[in-house]
């Protein structure tokens, strides 16, 4: 108690030295916190996602491997389509236990019901969907009836409005799924007689000339069909056999390989993320260091008083590491939560900007990672502490009241 | 109750250089004396001091408060004996410098488990010492003067019995000088042993026992 006296006196005595350190402790922890708070928050937001998609494997047309990642997650629609009869072909191979096709529209520009920029359109059938029928069935009782939507958590009725309005058709929004920080969480979902109404109205066929100029029915055009496969089946032998059974019109995607390249950019960022949160830490390690070495010899005299006193060697050391500990946890705490709150308020912003998808992780990993930065500062801290500390304690008290 | 046996100290300073600032000096210092050393600078009176805190050990011989043998204690014991038994007032500023004036005289009091009361132990003191007024302000806030009487009272905090003081009349004028020397000199009309080095010979009349300190040996004069 005593000795946490003295060190906040001295910390406040010396309110430059102290300011230098708590700012270098903060910035540390605060990058430190918002890089690591980035990429978790990216990887569970492709966990989540992939978790609502819910399929086994993905099919895509070929020649849009590379879209479907962006469809996903920003929310952008698919250049090329799936013609309808490939479904069956698809069903009947073995080892695969359920097939559901999705349509993606176009992406709507400043969308009077979004929190975001841009809102994508999705279409489902209810009668082989085992993405959004179940969230139905658990969160509604029902399925959606002619006319009504399903929202991601960034969707929203427009104030003042009972309805969404798409291409000049009111929607009833009957519910909105939780957030996975990825382009679901601005789509609009709809079943296929929905989508098949809007798409009689001359403001759809404005909007979308490819259907009006080719004449093609939405229908029979598939953006993707999502697959599940029987449990006894090889995910990887049943996807080879999709490829060959439709020609190669469709390109199968393993679930843990969607998001594939995305991983992989985001294991560069996370590299290089950590190569220079090392350096900064370093750096920042022998900037604190030398702070204390330079605090210790002004302290010398001082310190050989308090042994003059009464002091033990073990008070001078607990005196020296408590200042450096009361330093890290103050600048690691403030760092910390100015980070965080920094990353939660511009969270939407930075997804944007940077083109991936957040999702912020659950409190508890958020505690672990908090508790980590904190762990970290405090031993980085102390560390730097301690040389000087010991030089102090171990000082020749007679050289030093000479000096 | 402070004794020195032949005590000798050496101090290497390369391979070829040793100097001797203390060597062979016996001396028995009774509860209640006021021995005071003089002698010019650098004679080793600062190092007869420092011998008797026990803040650096004797190359030969013995330094004992009390029958024990200070070079014989671990750091945890000497410091304890420090805190209980000697109080110390130094020759150059000592007050640390982020520790408001009570502060700085209750310090010790930490160092031997008696914070209860010392706040109000450090006010009787600095009250004593005229210094009522100065309890909440910094040491750079104080004269010189103010300073050495606010070490007199850090010093007395812990009753201790015997008190090593090192030059504490220097840098002060005479008026001040004279204070000082009075408050010693009631401090120790109570019981309170003194060691007091000085290369003024005027403090010579406060002593009981005076010595001189001429190359590295003790001469009594008094």
């Amino acid at each position: 108690m005593q000795i946490l006296r003295l060190a906040i006196k001295s910390i406040r005595h010396s309110s430059f030295r102290s300011i230098a350190i708590f700012i270098a402790v903060a910035g540390v922890a605060g990058f430190l916190l918002a890089t690591t708070l980035v990429i978790a928050s990216a990887r569970y937001s492709l966990d989540s996602g992939l978790k609502r998609l819910g399929a086994d494997i993905l099919l895509v047309p070929a020649g849009t491997e590379s879209q479907i990642e962006t469809a996903l997650l920003m929310g952008r629609p698919l250049s090329r389509w799936i013609p309808r009869e490939n479904l069956q072909k698809v069903a009947g191979i073995p080892g695969v236990e359920a097939v559901s096709p999705q349509i993606y529209l176009t992406s709507l520009w400043r969308a009077s019901c979004c929190a975001v920029p841009e809102m994508f359109v999705a279409v489902y059938d209810p009668a082989t969907d085992f993405t959004i029928t179940p969230w139905l069935k658990k969160n509604l009782g029902r399925n959606l009836s002619t006319g009504e939507v399903i929202g991601g958590s960034n969707i929203f009725v427009p104030r003042g409005s009972q309805y969404i309005n798409l291409y000049g058709n009111n929607m009833t929004l009957a519910g909105k799924l939780e957030p996975t920080g990825t382009g679901i969480d601005q789509t609009l979902f709809l079943t296929l007689d929905t989508a098949l109404e809007m798409a009689k109205t001359p403001q759809f066929k404005a909007a979308q000339p490819a259907y009006a100029k080719q004449g093609l029915a939405i229908e029979d055009n598939l953006s993707t069909i999502l697959v599940r496969v029987a449990p006894e089946a090889d995910t990887h032998r049943v996807a080879l056999q999709i490829h060959e059974g439709t020609g190669g019109i469709v390109v199968p995607i393993e679930s843990p390989q969607l998001f594939g390249s995305f991983r992989n950019q985001m294991n560069g960022l996370l590299w290089g993320f950590s190569i220079i949160t090392l350096v900064v830490w370093a750096l920042a390690v022998i900037l604190i260091a030398f702070i204390f070495s330079m605090a210790a010899n002004e302290r010398r005299r001082e310190m050989a008083i308090l042994r003059a006193v009464g002091a033990t060697r073990c008070f001078i050391l607990y005196s020296i590491l408590t200042e450096a500990a009361l330093l890290a946890i103050s600048g690691a705490v403030i760092g910390i939560i100015a980070a965080a709150s920094g990353l939660f308020i511009f969270k939407d912003m930075l997804a944007y900007s940077l083109k991936i998808p957040l999702l912020f992780p659950s409190i508890p990993s958020f505690i672990s990672l908090f508790s980590a930065g904190m762990a970290l500062a405090i031993i980085s801290l102390v560390l730097s502490a301690l040389l000087p500390a010991l030089r102090l304690s171990r000082q020749d008290l007679a050289i030093t009241m000479r000096e | 109750m402070l004794s020195f046996r032949n005590v000798t100290k050496n101090f290497i300073l390369d391979s070829a250089t040793t100097i001797t600032p203390v060597r062979d000096v016996t001396l028995d210092v009774a509860q209640g004396e006021f021995i005071i050393i003089v002698g010019r600078s650098g004679t080793g009176k600062t190092t007869l001091l420092n011998l008797a805190a026990g803040l650096v050990k004797p190359s030969s011989g013995k330094v004992m408060i009390d029958d024990s043998d200070l070079a014989g204690l671990s750091d945890k014991r000497l410091s304890s004996l420090r805190s209980h038994k000697i109080g110390f007032i130094f020759q150059f500023p000592s007050l640390l410098p982020s520790l408001r004036i009570l502060d700085n005289v209750s310090l010790p009091a930490i160092f031997k488990d008696r914070r209860n009361g010392a706040n109000e132990r450090a006010v009787e003191l600095l009250s004593t010492l005229g210094l009522a007024s100065k309890i909440g302000v910094f040491p750079r806030q104080l004269s010189a003067g103010e300073q050495k009487r606010v070490v007199i009272a850090r010093s007395l905090i812990n009753q201790p019995q015997v008190i090593l003081a090192d030059e504490p009349t220097s840098d002060l004028d005479t008026r001040t000088e004279q204070e000082v020397m009075d408050v010693l000199r009631d401090i120790n009309s109570r019981g309170v042993t003194f060691l007091l080095v000085t290369h003024s010979l005027e403090l010579i009349p406060f002593a009981t026992r005076a010595f001189e300190m001429n190359q590295s040996h003790l001469n009594q004069i008094k």
